[in-house]
């Protein structure tokens, strides 16, 4: 029985070293839950320096992994450029915005892209587009349905 | 004394550790009719002949040389089929001859397979991503007979349970199942708490694990080992996993090696 404490204690200590270490390795890293404000200012920044984009935020895309399914699904779709990016496919996991590449001309089609993203296994939340250089949010059907 | 010997000898099993983890990597594919191979390198040592807490016969050695064939196939993304064949490429042990010598037993071929259908609920949050699992399984006996068995050829039943999550930097990864096999051989309780830390390198992605398993059996096994790991992913195709582990407690509820290491090699393929 004695052994079996003793175990567990030495496991347990373990996991509160690992634990702590990884904790401080995040912290210092920064809050990887962006404020919708910060996500903004960089969805701006993103529309103005990028042309034939769409520019989508999607919830759980938080490491590059992730990307692997958004590519297989998205980066199939008829107006996707798979020429550009990494197959057409851009994203950064601290804002988990998702830059699509678009064909010369093309106009993305939101139903498809929803269904893409949501069968990769995320959610699509909403895309972005600049009005008179403010940023216009608009939420995917998915979305709303699940609000 | 020689007849005690044989008697223990001959309740002696394997006390293998099956893999807890499931293909690919234990995390893909997540999308809808995605599959996946992977091929696992096992080398394990043990360092001594055990009998509950206490070493029997120090220096007793066992050397397990195994390939581990797995797939998957993700129906949606909630519902997954994998398989997995371990190969014993060779595997030898030291026994005790009873005359205070050694003789050594082999085993090669077939283990036995496991199927499961890990059935999953995610969620997609601000800044973290994850999911629940329930995990029905099923050992199926394909092993041969040989001088000694890593693979006992029995048929069991399995359930497991999972949670994890994984952030910007941060992946945990957490698991409990409970085995329970045909005839004699003891039921199994498994453990394991995995925490990661995701970084980018040479213009793809990795992450650094500190991984924990504990594994209990109904007749008084218990094994605690730790190490760490690191996933490489090449590139969306793919991946790569290298995984050490050491037996940081080994109690024995019959005679058998522990107090040892194991090195994984895993390659895996997604599409």
């Amino acid at each position: 029985m004695n052994l079996i404490k003793k175990s567990v204690k030495k496991w347990a200590a373990m996991m509160v070293v690992a634990a702590l270490g990884m904790a401080s390795v995040s912290a210092a890293d920064g809050d990887p839950d962006v404020k919708q404000e910060v996500r903004n200012v960089a969805a701006v920044k993103l529309l103005k320096e990028r042309k034939d984009v769409s520019l989508l935020y999607v919830k759980g895309l938080v490491c590059p992994s992730c990307a692997i399914g958004i590519r297989v699904k998205v980066g199939k779709l008829p107006f996707v450029d798979s020429t550009r990016y990494k197959r057409g496919i851009d994203m950064d996991t601290k804002t988990q915005l998702l830059t699509i590449a678009l064909l010369p001309g093309a106009k993305a089609n939101v139903g498809e892209l929803d269904k893409a993203i949501t069968n990769a296994g995320y959610e699509p939340a909403e895309w972005y587009s600049l009005e008179n250089g403010k940023l216009k949010a608009t939420a995917f059907a998915s979305a709303k349905k699940s609000k | 004394m020689i007849r005690r010997i044989a008697a223990l000898i001959g309740v002696a099993l394997t006390g293998q550790l099956a893999l807890a983890d499931e293909p690919i990597m234990n995390m893909m594919p997540r999308w809808d009719n995605g599959w996946g191979v992977q091929l696992i390198d096992e080398y394990r040592h043990e360092d001594d002949l055990l009998l509950g807490g206490r070493t029997a016969y120090s220096g007793f050695t066992e050397d397990v040389h195994l390939l581990h064939f797995q797939g998957v196939y993700t129906w949606d993304r909630s519902i997954r089929l994998t398989y997995k064949i371990p190969y014993v490429l060779d595997a030898r042990r030291e026994m005790p001859d009873g005359l205070g010598g050694k003789y050594v037993e082999h085993d090669n071929g077939i283990g036995d397979a496991t199927l499961a259908l890990p059935l999953k609920r995610y969620f997609n949050l601000d800044g973290r991503s994850g999911s629940w699992s329930f995990k029905p399984m099923l050992r199926v006996p394909l092993a041969g007979d040989d001088n000694y068995e890593i693979y006992d050829n029995k048929w069991g039943g399995g359930l497991g349970l999972g949670y994890e999550f994984e952030m910007h930097r941060l992946a945990f990864v957490s698991s409990a199942s409970y085995w329970e096999f045909e005839d004699d051989k003891p039921s199994e309780v498994k453990l394991s708490l995995d925490l990661g830390y995701n970084f980018e390198a040479r213009g793809t992605n990795s992450t650094l694990f500190w991984e924990t398993d504990f594994l209990y059996k109904n007749d008084g096994t218990e094994t605690l080992l730790a190490g760490p790991a690191l996933y490489w992913n090449f590139n969306d195709t793919a991946h790569m996993r290298l995984e050490w582990k050491h037996d940081f407690h080994d109690r024995q509820g019959k005679l058998d090696h522990g107090n040892g290491d194991r090195i994984l090699l895993s390659l895996g393929v997604v599409f």
